[in-house]
């Protein structure tokens, strides 16, 4: 068996309130191997999407140590960790996080033309033809619907052909049939690309699909 | 709650949601930019009442009489008649050099007649600061003003020497109603008794002198009087003639007052504008919720109405005590050219500034708040929603409302028609230039790579969102450059006022007739003489034959300064300093005359027109041969009309230059003041520390106006700072998030930020040269030259001072994570 792409050792995580330190994570431990899909689920408010930041480098922990693609994020600076999420991570936004003044295209093509890919629109088109999405490459994000602008957003993270990719509750903001639609892409390309996944949702049936699903309980995986 | 009364429910709206606006950083801002206009405004408008309130004082007292006839010769008083005046007394001064027991010094010589003062009382010192009413002095005795006593190191009792004559200082002068003006007279008085002028052996026909008859009496008697003058050809003033130099400063003064208060307020109302978009935009999902929850969208309106409505009250009322508080600053910056009264608080200033804080807001906040009432609440939830206020009604009341404010406060039409006309050009212009440059880069992305290329897309697609910080960038800079750009043109004029020359004393005054004893006076002395110029006394009297009141426009400052005598010179060929720019020199027996190039300008004069002067009763008449420049500007004597020698030669002649004198001069100056007591010595130290104090006073009121200006403009780019921090700091985060290094981010804002720097800088910039070239021109009477490397240099290091505001702005979201970015966005 190849090594884990991602593996997360004593992960802690508090915040500061008026009433004192919230401990939010406790020693979470994960790995997820190449290729691996994993669901992580738990009740709204009980850390998930603070442990994804966590484990894709958008966060610090206070404890713990997280080793992305045989790299410990810990040890690494911050522009470091943003060469190594754009080498090998995509992340896909509950809330699209499209940019408002580049069309479809453009936001796909955005990461390619960052890091100096050849032909990023060739490429951006691409990857939102095969979302079916190939009649909306000029538009603007304020002219797709949701669903659309989800899609796009899968396209821009997977643009960057990532070994890991990382999905922030991605149906939260759509509508059942929309949403169904969006999970099936997301993993026909998971598996086609052969990427690693870890998604956060508390949609059961979503959840139920990856290869291991977690519970976010008390700050602890289970 | 929508069983209460709309207004009512309203109030409790506004104390519900009152907590969450003062957390706002825009609001903190907005509320400080109505501050400091108000403030600006009360403080300008105190300082200007103020001011006005010293001139007019100076201006009265300065005359001394409801009716003054002003010569440069003695005029027989029978010439008018004064049998059937209620008040007459005649007054002669001079300029001439005063020996102490400390010092010899320059000083203003004033003789006055029985029935002296006309108007007012001449004030004493008399046991200690005890002030007493006096009429004049005893023959042999003069009063000395305390300027004078320290110049001439003389106390009550002493003896100085003035001309041939010695006077026993009897008393300390504490108050002269017909005084010079503080503001332009800054000579040391001497005060004396008319029966003993003649001891002093000063020529009165010489033209040096300032000669009055003070005249009190029935409003027919004086008109009489004037109308028989006005047949003399000679000076009359009155307090409300307009003709004096003094009701230019006042003019000048109060323009300049009126210029800066209006580009303040411009600047104030431009970051208004900018954080009133911003926020109203904050305030649409917080209103949307509330109309969820039921509110009213009337209520709604009223209850922000009410909290901005307070808020501008306060911060107005706020800025008018502080403008109110910063008089005595002012007052203390001004003296001891200028003393200030300072007045109680007026009423009307007070609502003038409120006043202005309630038109910003009604402006450019309250139509998009009524304009935010009327979005769907759907739609301002999900954001897709755009404020869109009637624009073209909010801009057309501004600008009406606005410029009846400028018009209110400079009270000057063509001052605000050059402002206004500026700033639409401006902002016009910085459209233009936003949408070209947005063209422009959305055309060249295409060829760059990397972050260059996301840079340029991202400036190309918000081509619409910069116009607006743009333009109030470019206003900014234009307002701050050509405010500047004045006030170092009003000091210049001050400059030219140096002598530099090769003696350290310069004289004048020397009769033509004289110049021989006076060259071997020196030369017994040892003393080197340095410079003599032969100068005629004349008055310009027509300009190709027409009267040259006629002649010249009557708000025209050159036909003020020719109303005075001016000195004719000559010279066989172009002077060493002096460089002709066309034409030739006078010819002998030419009958033509060279002419000051700057002169030429203001008078509209050209080649081979014809001046005609009046010297005496000569009638000199000249045609103008050539156009003369100076080298090295006013760092030497300058003559506006200088002739070939035969031309000038028969008539009354005298001289001016300046001889070096070494070690202890007090003896030398008495002996010489003694043997030609019309010339006038002055050392140059004295003039130039003179002309340093006076420079200085200006100068530091001049800057502390310009430090509000410098305050107003820092809110501008602050609040278009926050503007645009708020919109980077999601994307940001997001590029961050997809693998963007911090480095790179920055250099996308540097970039973006450096453009539109430059930019708005570059149109702030000929904006300001348009401004200072008008207001130089029409307002000051004065010639404008910019310096062309500020077209350069200032929009380069603006541009790159906007840069590195944006990096210090942005640095706080980059430290950031880029989830906490996110979140926070």
């Amino acid at each position: 068996m190849s090594a884990p792409v991602l593996i997360a050792r004593g992960l802690a995580r508090q915040f500061d309130t008026v009433t004192g330190a919230l401990a939010i994570l406790k020693d979470v431990n994960l790995e997820v191997a190449p290729g691996e899909s994993v669901a992580i689920v738990g009740a709204s408010g009980c850390g998930k999407s603070t442990l994804l930041g966590l484990l894709a480098g958008l966060d610090n922990p206070q404890a713990g140590v997280v080793e992305l693609a045989g790299q410990k994020l810990t040890l690494l600076s911050e522009d470091d960790r943003a060469t190594l999420r754009s080498r090998r991570t995509g992340f896909v936004f509950q809330a699209f996080h499209l940019l408002d003044d580049l069309t479809a295209e453009e936001n796909v093509a955005l990461p390619l033309e960052l890091f100096g890919r050849a032909r990023p629109q060739e490429k951006a088109v691409h990857w939102l033809t095969r979302l079916g999405l190939k009649q909306r490459c000029r538009h603007f994000p304020r002219q797709l619907s949701g669903g659309e602008q989800q899609r796009v957003a899968l396209a821009r993270a997977f643009a960057l052909e990532p070994e890991i990719l990382f999905a922030d509750e991605p149906t939260a903001n759509l509508d059942r049939a929309t949403a169904a639609a969006m999970v099936d892409c997301l993993f026909e390309l998971q598996k086609s690309t052969g990427a690693a996944m870890v998604l956060v949702t508390h949609d059961e049936s979503v959840a139920s699909r990856c290869d291991h699903v977690y519970e976010l309980v008390d700050g602890r995986l289970q | 709650m929508n069983s209460r009364h709309p207004i009512m429910q309203s109030l409790i709206l506004a104390k519900c949601i009152g907590s969450r606006l003062a957390r706002q950083r825009a609001l903190v801002l907005l509320a400080v930019c109505v501050t400091i206009g108000s403030a600006t405004t009360a403080a300008l408008g105190f300082l200007a009442e103020d001011i006005q309130r010293a001139l007019d004082r100076d201006i009265a007292h300065f005359l001394g009489a409801p009716l003054v006839i002003q010569s440069d010769h003695p005029v027989d008083p029978a010439l008018f008649g004064t049998h059937s005046t209620t008040a007459h007394a005649h007054t002669a001064s001079f300029t001439v050099g005063a020996t102490g027991p400390g010092h010899y010094h320059s000083v203003a010589l004033k003789a006055v007649s029985e029935g002296y003062p006309v108007v007012g009382q001449v004030l004493i010192l008399a046991g200690g600061n005890n002030r007493v009413p006096a009429t004049i002095p005893e023959r042999g005795a003069a009063w000395l003003d305390r300027r004078a006593m320290d110049s001439l190191g003389a106390e009550t009792g002493d003896f100085i020497q003035i001309g041939r004559a010695s006077f026993r200082v009897a008393a300390e002068l504490a108050f002269e109603p017909d005084r010079l003006t503080q503001l332009q007279h800054t000579l040391p008085r001497v005060l004396i008794g008319m029966q003993d002028l003649p001891a002093v052996g000063l020529d009165l026909d010489n033209g040096r002198g300032d000669f009055r008859h003070l005249i009190a009496g029935s409003d027919a008697a004086l008109a009489a009087i004037e109308a028989a003058v006005a047949e003399l050809d000679i000076e009359v003033l009155k307090p409300n003639s307009g003709q004096h130099p003094f009701s230019r400063i006042s003019q000048r003064v109060s323009r300049f007052l009126g210029m800066v208060s209006v580009m303040v307020l411009l600047l104030c109302g431009s970051a208004c504008a900018v954080l009133g978009r911003f926020v109203v935009q904050r305030y649409a999902t917080p209103a949307a919720l509330l109309r969820c929850m039921g509110v009213g969208r009337h209520a709604l309106t009223l209850a922000l109405t009410w909290q901005l409505g307070l808020l501008a009250l306060v911060s107005s009322l706020v800025g008018a005590l502080a403008g109110w508080a910063a008089q005595p600053v002012f007052a203390r910056l001004l003296e001891p050219h200028l003393t200030l009264e300072l007045a109680p608080p007026d009423l009307s200033i007070v609502v003038l500034a409120a006043g202005f804080s309630l038109l910003m807001l009604a402006a450019f906040v309250f139509p998009r708040l009524h304009a935010l009432a009327k979005v769907p609440p759907a739609a301002a939830l999900t954001g897709s929603f755009a404020i869109r206020p009637r624009i073209a009604g909010t801009v057309l009341a501004a600008t009406i409302c606005g410029g009846l404010l400028l018009w209110l406060l400079s009270d000057n039409a063509q001052l605000t028609g050059i402002l206004g006309s500026a700033v639409i050009i401006v902002v016009t212009a910085a459209w233009i230039l936003g949408w070209l440059i947005g063209t422009l880069a959305g055309q060249t992305y295409r060829f760059t790579h990397g972050w260059l290329r996301i840079a340029l897309r991202s400036l190309g697609r918000s081509a619409g969102r910069q116009a607006v910080p743009m333009a109030t960038i470019a206003l900014a800079v234009m307002t701050f450059l050509s405010t500047t750009m004045l006030r170092d043109g009003l000091l210049d004029t001050y400059h030219e006022q140096r002598f530099v020359h090769d003696g350290n004393y310069l004289f004048n005054g020397l009769p033509g007739d004289a110049m021989q004893r006076f060259r071997e006076f020196l030369a017994d002395r040892d003393l080197d003489l340095r410079g003599l110029y032969p100068t005629v006394r004349a008055r310009l009297t027509a300009i190709n034959d027409i009267p040259f009141e006629e002649a010249l426009d009557r708000e025209s400052d050159t036909r003020e300064e020719a109303r005075s005598p001016v000195r004719l010179s000559y010279a066989d060929a172009t002077p060493a300093n002096n460089t002709l720019h066309e034409g030739h020199w006078p010819a002998s027996g030419s009958g033509s005359v060279s002419v000051d190039a700057e002169v030429m300008s203001d008078m509209g004069l050209e080649i081979g027109d014809t001046l005609t002067f009046a010297v005496g009763d000569v009638q000199l008449r000249a045609t103008i041969s050539s156009r003369r420049g100076y080298i090295g500007g006013g760092s030497s004597f300058m003559f506006w009309f200088m002739f070939a020698p035969d031309a000038l030669e028969d008539l009354p002649q005298e001289y001016l230059g300046g001889f070096h004198l070494a070690g202890d001069s007090r003896s030398t100056l008495a002996t010489l003041s003694a043997a030609f007591p019309n010339v006038v010595v002055t050392e140059l130290e004295q003039h130039l520390s003179r002309v340093r104090v006076m420079m200085s006073a200006i100068s530091r009121t001049m800057n502390a106006l310009i430090g509000l200006l410098l305050l107003a403009a820092t809110m501008v780019l602050a609040a278009t700072a926050v503007v645009a921090a708020d919109d980077k700091r999601r994307t940001g985060g997001l590029l961050r998030a997809i693998g963007a290094s911090t480095g790179q981010v920055r250099r996308m804002w540097l970039v973006e930020r450096a453009m539109v720097g430059f930019a708005s800088a570059l149109i702030g910039v000929l904006g300001a040269h348009v401004v200072a070239e008008l207001v130089f021109r029409y307002q000051f009477g004065m010639s404008y030259a910019m310096d062309w490397l500020n077209y350069m240099i200032i929009p380069l290091a603006f541009g790159s001072a906007f840069a590195l505001l944006e990096h210090i702005f942005s640095n706080r979201s980059l430290r950031r994570t880029p989830l906490q970015a996110l979140q926070h966005a």
